[in-house]
């Protein structure tokens, strides 16, 4: 399992495909004020991300992944309603040396 | 990195041939719907890989396509409505070949695709005029609406590009709007964006207002990406090749942002489809591209690769032949051993000879499809009326064939349109239907395919070619048959037209047409009634990848001659041949089952040394055709299977050979053109 609630916290972990997104939408709804960990997610889904940024929930653990962390994580951890657009994250070239 | 590109040309042509071949079966009564889908698909999935590119005139064309080919759900379509979408099609066939050859389109390019866009137009007004063209302006309009998300994405991300535009790197920007049903066809779209090492920004935002959480479908993909990355426009094709109908690319214009952004190379233009996020595209998006089943798509070039390799593997397995005769003559036993084994290799080789020639086939349509836009516009271009009808166009042969055969037959084409058909008065006059009736058949003869190309127009006048022979001082003139008078139709420089057009030649025309017919391996045939129109015949080999071959010796060169084109070799006795006194140069006969035949030297033809007089036997080639000739050569080798190569460079175009071809010592010798050399 890739989803794993543990003490009202969604892990999510490993390489996260599309098919958690209705069990992670169903127990966002079932109680919104859970908590996502992320810390150990690899990759998520872009089924994913939609239902966290659709649902806003408190990002209680910041991910690792490098790309998870510069690009998705800044979004979610934003809690601007819903004026567009909803995720905006810029980053000198100087870090990407290595293109 | 060209390789999308080629993939885009590649596809691009099979989509379009595809297109034009199933547009004319719009006229039928009651076209089904599986025809509307397979061409809505077709032009819909180019419409998306043409936004690739900078191709926006294209895409217009294409899109304005599509919304046409939409209506005709709804209503069938009408004769313009047919031809329209047909001259659309020819017209992006045009351009995807100039952007081949030429990486970008011509000057008016925008106007037309604005007069193709706007007849393609459903609603009152002239279906097939031109009144309501949309200005370029209009164009540039639209196409600056597709890039009005880069303004604001690229102020929100000022830092991050003045740092990049600081240390002199160029900025693509990208939206993305996957479709709403990409989850369920296993797309991940963030994925992608995880492949761009160079991302410089990333923008997530709903596509729609997100709905109340309970209502939320997390399977119908409601994103809108928006990224700015330094990934080359090559790059960013690659990844998103498979979603190329759901992206816009743009380059990013190194100016300060918020300033005007007109129209600059990569501003693809329209590619996602219409604004509406839930606009039904049935089979929208390359759909092949995920299948499993999916036919592997090689490169020509890998095929001629493999059939030049392959070339050189017969060349080679011919060049046992020799050895196995020495070595049977050293031990007889061991010979017959080693004649088994090559015999072998021989079969192998054919086998797989006959493989690779079916890698190589490809459909006539390729050739034809083209040639009915041609002929309605050279006809509207001379006056007259034609349809040319077509008729076994499935018909598959090699590659070489089929692309060879369209020169050819255009000439074909534009000479019977010009010469043959007549112009719809005089038509009346005699009786006939005004517009002229042009057809093109194939079909497979043997182990050969005919192809004929008729006419129902003027017909040849023998007696005017008579004259013009006369004129001309051809010897014989006055007691020419008429396939003798016909077959000087294919002489250089004969040409009967009384006024020279922009259409068809001044002459060169037909003898252009079976110069590059003998290149194939076919021949050229014509007949003619006077008043009724004309047939002219190709007869060309399915296959062209290895081609028999008789060796010889001529004038001190080791030469070579398609074997279809000798008729017979002789050993003539010197006593056998004929002087013919009171002729210029050495000219000579003999008789050959009753018939004098003309004797010439082949040395001497080729501008070589003549063959040494006083041979007690002569050795002669006789060519097949109606009318033989003798050609003295020194020496005759063996016959040989070999591939038979263009001439190059210099060397193409020359008259009298054919191309060239690896002997069994791997020497290169000319292939001679019989009938060019003899007539």
């Amino acid at each position: 399992m890739t989803l794993r609630l543990d003490d009202d916290t969604l892990h999510l972990e490993g390489d996260c495909g599309s098919e958690e997104a209705e069990p992670l939408l169903s127990l966002l709804l079932e109680r919104p004020s859970r908590g996502i960990a992320l810390g150990r997610a690899r990759t998520l889904h872009t089924a994913l991300v939609q239902v966290l940024l659709a649902l806003r929930p408190r990002l209680v653990e910041a991910p690792t992944d490098p790309f998870l962390r510069q690009w998705i994580a800044p979004v979610l951890e934003d809690g601007s309603s819903n004026g567009a657009p909803e995720l905006i994250q810029s980053a000198p070239p100087a870090r990407h040396e290595g293109l | 990195m060209n390789e999308l590109r080629d993939q885009f040309l590649i596809e691009g042509r099979e989509l379009l041939e595809q297109v034009g071949e199933a547009l004319p079966a719009l006229r039928a009564a009651q076209p089904g719907p599986a025809l509307l889908d397979r061409l809505f698909r077709a032009v819909h999935t180019l419409k998306g890989s043409v936004g690739l590119f900078p191709l926006a005139p294209m895409g217009l064309v294409l899109h304005a396509m599509e919304d046409r080919l939409d209506t005709l759900r709804a209503a069938p379509a009408t004769p313009e409505v047919v031809l329209a979408l047909q001259d659309a099609a020819a017209c992006c066939e045009a351009w995807l070949e100039e952007f081949a050859s030429e990486d970008g389109l011509p000057d008016g390019a925008a106007a037309e695709a604005a007069a193709l866009a706007a007849r393609l137009r459903p609603g009152p007004g002239p279906a097939g005029g031109t009144g309501a063209a949309p200005s370029a302006g209009q164009a540039r309009a639209a196409g600056e609406a597709e890039t009005a998300w880069l303004v604001p994405l690229a102020a929100r991300h000022a830092a991050a590009l003045a740092a990049a535009w600081a240390e002199g790197r160029r900025v693509m920007a990208l939206r993305y709007r996957p479709d709403a049903g990409c989850f369920f066809l296993g797309e991940d779209p963030l994925a992608l964006l995880r492949r761009l090492p160079g991302l410089l920004a990333l923008e997530l935002s709903p596509r729609l207002p997100w709905p109340e959480p309970a209502q939320l479908d997390p399977y119908a993909c409601n994103l809108e990406i928006l990224a700015l990355t330094l990934e080359a426009p090559d790059a960013l094709r690659q990844v998103f090749r498979f979603v190329a109908d759901q992206c816009v690319l743009a380059e990013v214009p190194a100016t300060a942002p918020g300033n005007e952004t007109t129209g600059n190379e990569t501003t693809g233009g329209e590619t996602t489809g219409g604004e509406t996020p839930g606009r039904e595209t049935p089979g929208g998006r390359m759909p092949d591209a995920r299948t499993p089943a999916r036919p592997l798509r090689v490169e020509p070039a890998r095929i001629e690769a493999l059939a030049a390799r392959l070339g050189a593997l017969a060349v080679t397995g011919n060049a046992l032949a020799p050895l196995v005769a020495r070595a049977a003559a050293l031990d007889p036993a061991l010979g017959r051993d080693l004649a088994e084994r090559q015999a072998a290799i021989g079969r192998l080789v054919a086998e797989l000879d006959g493989m690779v020639a079916g890698l190589r086939r490809l459909p006539l349509s390729r050739s034809f499809r083209r040639l009915p836009a041609l002929a309605r516009e050279t006809a509207a271009r001379l006056g007259k009326e034609a349809t040319l009808e077509m008729a076994g166009e499935a018909l598959e042969a090699d590659r070489a064939i089929v692309e060879g055969l369209y020169e050819p037959l255009l000439h074909l084409l534009r000479n019977a349109l010009d010469h043959g058909i007549e112009p719809p008065a005089e038509r009346q006059a005699r009786g006939k239907p005004p517009a002229g009736r042009l057809r093109l058949a194939a079909r497979r003869a043997g182990e050969r395919l005919e192809i004929s190309l008729s006419d129902d127009g003027a017909g040849l006048d023998p007696e005017r070619l008579r004259a013009a022979a006369r004129a001309r001082g051809v010897a014989g003139a006055a007691a020419m048959d008429e396939a003798a008078l016909h077959a000087l139709l294919f002489t250089p420089g004969f040409s009967t037209a009384a006024g020279v057009s922009d259409i068809s030649g001044r002459g060169v025309g037909m003898d252009a047409v079976r110069a590059a017919i003998a290149a194939l391996g076919g021949h050229v045939a014509l007949e003619s009634r006077k008043g009724e129109g004309i047939t002219v015949r190709l007869s060309l080999p399915q296959a062209a990848a290895l081609r028999a071959l008789l060796l010889l010796r001529a004038g001190g060169e080791e030469l070579a001659v398609p074997v279809e084109a000798v008729a017979e070799t002789l050993r003539l006795p010197a006593a056998r041949i004929l002087p013919l006194a009171g002729l210029p140069g050495e000219a000579a006969a003999f008789v050959l089952r009753g018939r004098t035949v003309p004797l010439l030297d082949l040395g001497a033809l080729l501008g070589l040394p003549r063959r040494a007089e006083g041979a007690a036997v002569t050795r002669v080639l006789v060519t097949a055709g109606a009318q033989p000739v003798g050609l003295a050569v020194e020496a005759f080798g063996r016959r040989l299977d070999a591939p038979l190569r263009p001439l190059e460079g210099l060397m193409a175009g020359m008259p009298g050979l054919l191309g060239t071809a690896l002997d069994d010592e791997g020497r290169v010798r000319m292939v001679l053109d019989l009938p060019e050399l003899t007539r």
